[in-house]
């Protein structure tokens, strides 16, 4: 099962507007043939209006949608030719899993054994040929989801589209699904985007993931990308958890600069955007719980150290994690692995080094400016 | 060139499929309805009957000062007022206890008193009016064993006859109503009254009885709107008093084929009270409205001895009352008759000699059927427009459809014959007039009933066949049809059922080769054929209690259903 044809998907200066709220706010994207693109975003940022402004389902205020070099923007739903798998699946009810599967050739032209013939390989790809002849509602989220996937792709959509398909599902099928539909379009090779507020599923699957706030796009790049070089706070905020310190910078040097946080301590820090950082610049200093590693009595790092009271030890098996207040009205949640952890108990010192190439520097709109 | 090939472009991809139907519905709904009711405003102000041109001193409000100056004309107003009011408030004295205990109280034979409350509502509308002249008139059944023991009863004709039929016909609203209504309060709130203190009596007067002022509104609203614009039974029953509707009637006929300004003056102050009425229970049903719903709805409870005793005695003496007439009916149809004395032998010869009984009831059969079906597919249609399109002609049609509701069957009789009475239609005296009267009158219902079912399934599965390829049109078929068939089906049956005893309009629009049943039994008990009556009737309710039998059987509906 091949789709027609590789599809390069290109959105330009894309604005959909509702009464008294632009959903989608000049995205420009382009995702490349064959690639798993992924929406990543908080519920309500326009991820949703924009997958349905591929599919037609919303016709844009502004800016234009091409596959490959046709503009198809004015284009109704129907005849759109993508494949769209929906959050609540919109299985047919009245209909059997293999007619359910059949529906989207209904308006297609082949002979009745070709169309047979693609229902049956469709089924087969998700696992389902057994259960062909039965009724959605005999089927569990899991299977249903399949099929959903499967009457998507039966039609060689030019572009496939899923809005959070797994988001119904309980939290271990989720994961075993993910390797499933990763592996699916790897080998149909079709032109995905996959729309998520879940970060680690944006991570885990895509090729490249465009995270978006509030209808604009404010990073797009590959998962690795995205989680170690955040161009916005709310990019770094929302793809994993973070310590976010207010510090201020008091050196700078070629490529570095020395910041430094309330109550003392002095972290150095690489920078990118130099001019940007004069002396007493205030901004905000950050890094991922796990990066702070624990500093062991006798060892010997002099800088980038946290020093602060342990709050809370909580013990969580392969991790321990440490509520430590740094004075000063701040305080931190870290994460180690427990044979690195040792047995600070609460309500004694613990100290920190945290690799200045960990640390990223955003100033205080929350741009990025150090890294 | 290329603002022709955007022209072009738009037309193709802007105008599909729905935007058609919107467009159709819109102007079907301004037509057959909107119109009509312009019409009949414009008749109301049209100069008298054979001037084409206005005399000097015509105004357009010559009708309206005339009515309101002459006794004749307004009294009829008062008089309707005094009967629908009381009437209202009759109903609500009965069906609001008999809901209260039908609902809350442990009571033998349940599933009877409901199918007796049901049997009631959908029986044709003045045939209670008849069936308690053979009771209680002067050669009435009772009336007559009563003198034997030198008992005589106060005169059942008249206004306190009006009021007794109107009641016990009406009623049911209520109970439906606030059966229903019942039903979104929860146990905890009783509960939470008792252990606050409040004995059983006490919670019901201070808390269920407030959260059900929005039940018991809308069905005295329904109570006041249906017997203030019927006129089958005060026709009847009321023996010179004389109510608007009834004047209408009369009126209408004595200006047929002239220009009905009277007429039409009387069917637009008869509208705006029902609206006014209308719109003043909107308002307050609103403001004492909580939007509650309940996860455990009130329970059921044992009553002590004498309280459950008198609670059965209340409850099966009115059903045995509303009862009655239906009974009444179809007994006396196997009655030998003369003229309108019904003698006590029993036979089979009204069924046999009943010789315009065959044309009423496939007139009934063919004008029902194609309403119905109209209604189905029509409905079917507009309920999706209005459930799933947006714009301003989608709210025109949702108002639009709002308006039967309010439009009166005299009315609407009066309004549809003189748009399409005449030219260009040429519609008068034909079945088409009655089936668009009946298609429009309940054409509502089948929009409500389809876009509630549409908001409930959601839009997903349609936007998934439209993402598969498939054009609206037959995405509407092959997805949307299959899941509102039962909800089409049902509402199919009991547009049939209220259809079938459609009275009101009708007598507006019959000639004599296309009259119904309810209009033969109307027209055999004016003659005093009460026999002939009697075997049409019960013919009648047949048509319209099978379908409401099949609605409960085969599609597991209740009477809640109905309203």
């Amino acid at each position: 099962m091949n789709p027609k044809s590789e599809t390069r998907l290109t959105i330009q200066e894309l604005v959909v507007e509702f009464p008294g709220l632009r959903a989608v706010d000049g995205v420009s994207l382009e995702v490349q043939p064959g690639e798993f693109f992924s929406l990543l975003g908080p519920s309500g940022c326009g991820k949703t209006t924009l997958l349905r402004t591929i599919a037609g389902f919303y016709r844009q205020d502004h800016g234009s949608i091409f596959f490959n070099d046709e503009r198809i923007d004015g284009i109704p739903a129907h005849r759109r030719d993508t494949g769209m798998v929906f959050q609540h699946y919109a299985i047919f009810p009245h209909l059997s899993v293999a007619q359910n599967v059949a529906y989207g050739l209904r308006a297609r032209k082949a002979s009745k054994r070709e169309k047979a013939e693609r229902v049956r390989d469709a089924l087969a790809l998700v696992d389902l040929t057994d259960l062909a002849q039965r009724k959605p509602r005999q089927l569990s989220g899991g299977q249903q989801q399949r099929v959903a996937v499967a009457r998507a792709i039966v039609i060689q959509p030019r572009v496939l589209l899923m809005d959070e398909p797994l988001a119904n599902l309980d939290a271990k099928l989720r994961v075993r699904l993910r390797t499933d539909l990763r592996e699916l379009q790897q080998r149909l090779g079709i032109t995905t985007i996959y729309v998520t507020h879940d970060q680690e599923e944006a991570l885990s699957l895509s090729d490249r993931i465009a995270v978006m706030f509030d209808g604009q796009v404010h990073q797009v790049g590959t998962p690795e990308q995205i989680y170690m070089e955040p161009t916005h706070r709310k990019v770094a905020e929302f793809v994993g958890e973070g310590i976010y310190l207010d510090a201020t910078v008091v050196d700078t040097a070629a490529g570095f600069a020395t910041v430094r946080l309330a109550g003392g301590p002095t972290l150095r820090t690489n920078v990118r955007r130099d001019g940007a950082l004069a002396k007493g610049t205030e901004l905000i200093a950050s890094f991922r719980p796990h990066e702070a590693k624990v500093v062991r009595n006798g060892t010997a790092t002099a800088s980038n150290l946290l020093t602060g009271i342990v709050m809370h030890r909580i013990y969580l098996g392969d991790v321990v994690r440490y509520h430590v207040d740094l004075g000063h009205g701040q305080s931190v949640v870290t994460e180690h692995y427990a044979s690195e952890a040792g047995r600070v108990g609460d309500g004694e010192t613990l100290t920190m080094h945290v690799p200045e190439q960990c640390i990223t520097l955003f100033d205080a709109d929350g741009a990025l400016v150090g890294r | 060139m290329s603002r022709l090939r955007t022209m072009l472009f738009r037309l193709r991809y802007r105008f599909t499929f729905w935007n058609w139907v919107t467009l159709a519905a819109a102007l079907l709904f301004f037509v057959l309805l909107v119109l009509p009711l312009i019409a009949l405003v414009a008749a109301s102000f049209s100069p008298p009957r054979g001037l084409a041109r206005a005399p000097a001193e015509f105004s357009v409000w010559d009708t309206y000062v005339e009515f309101f100056s002459f006794r004749y004309y307004y009294g009829t107003l008062i008089n309707s007022v005094i009967v629908s009011v009381l009437a209202t408030l009759f109903a609500v004295l009965i069906g609001f206890p008999l809901a209260y205990l039908v609902n809350r109280v442990e009571l033998p034979g349940k599933l009877l008193i409901r199918a007796a409350v049901v049997l009631t509502f959908v029986s044709p509308p003045f045939i209670g009016a008849y069936a308690w002249i053979l009771l209680l008139g002067r050669n009435g059944l009772i009336t007559r064993t009563l003198e034997t023991v030198g008992v005589s009863l106060p005169s059942i004709y008249g206004a306190q006859g009006i009021v007794l039929v109107f009641t016990l016909q009406a009623f049911p609203f209520v109970f439906l109503l606030v059966s229903s209504g019942l039903r979104s309060i929860d146990q905890s709130l009783e509960d939470a009254a008792v252990n606050l203190g409040q004995t059983r009596l006490g919670a019901l007067r201070t808390v269920i009885l407030p959260l059900m002022v929005p039940s018991i509104s809308t069905g005295a609203l329904l109570v006041f709107v249906t017997t203030f614009s019927d006129f089958g039974t005060p026709m009847i029953i009321g023996e010179g008093f004389r109510v608007l509707a009834a004047l209408i009637y009369s009126e209408f006929i004595n200006e047929f084929g002239g220009n009905p300004r009277v007429a039409s003056t009387l069917s637009v102050i008869l509208l705006t009270v029902t609206i006014g009425a209308l719109l003043i229970q909107r308002a307050y049903a609103k403001r004492a409205s909580y939007g509650q719903e309940a996860m455990k709805s009130l329970g059921v409870y044992r009553l002590s001895t004498l309280g459950r005793t008198l609670a059965i005695v209340f409850v099966y003496g009115i059903v045995l009352l509303a009862f009655l007439p239906t009974l009444t009916i179809v007994v006396s149809s196997f009655l030998e008759a003369r003229g309108p004395i019904l003698l006590p032998s029993f036979t089979l010869e009204g069924y046999r000699l009943a010789r315009r009984l065959p044309l009423a009831l496939r007139n009934t059969m063919m004008f029902v059927t194609a309403a119905t079906v109209l209604c189905v597919v029509v409905g079917s249609l507009i309920g999706y427009v209005v459930s799933r399109q947006k714009g301003r002609l989608v709210a025109a049609i949702d108002t639009m459809s709002m308006i039967p509701f309010a439009v009166a069957g005299v009315v609407l009789g009066v309004s549809l014959s003189i748009t399409f009475g005449g030219a260009p239609f040429f519609l008068a005296g034909t079945g088409t007039i009655l089936v668009l009267a009946y298609f429009i009158r309940r054409l509502p219902y089948t929009v409500r009933s389809v876009s509630g079912m549409l908001h409930q399934t959601g839009e997903q599965q349609e936007e998934a066949s439209i993402n598969l390829g498939i054009a609206p049109a037959l995405t509407f078929l092959w997805i949307t049809v299959p899941q509102i068939t039962p909800a089409l089906m049902s509402g199919a049956l009991l547009t049939w059922a209220t259809t079938a005893r459609e009275f009101n309009s009708t007598v507006m629009l019959y000639v004599a080769q296309t009259r119904t049943l309810s209009v033969e039994v109307f027209t055999q008990v004016l003659q005093g054929n009460f026999g002939a009556a009697s075997v049409v009737g019960t013919v009648l309710i047949m048509t319209t209690v099978v379908p409401i039998v099949i609605l409960f059987r085969v599609f597991g509906k209740d009477e809640e259903f109905l309203v």
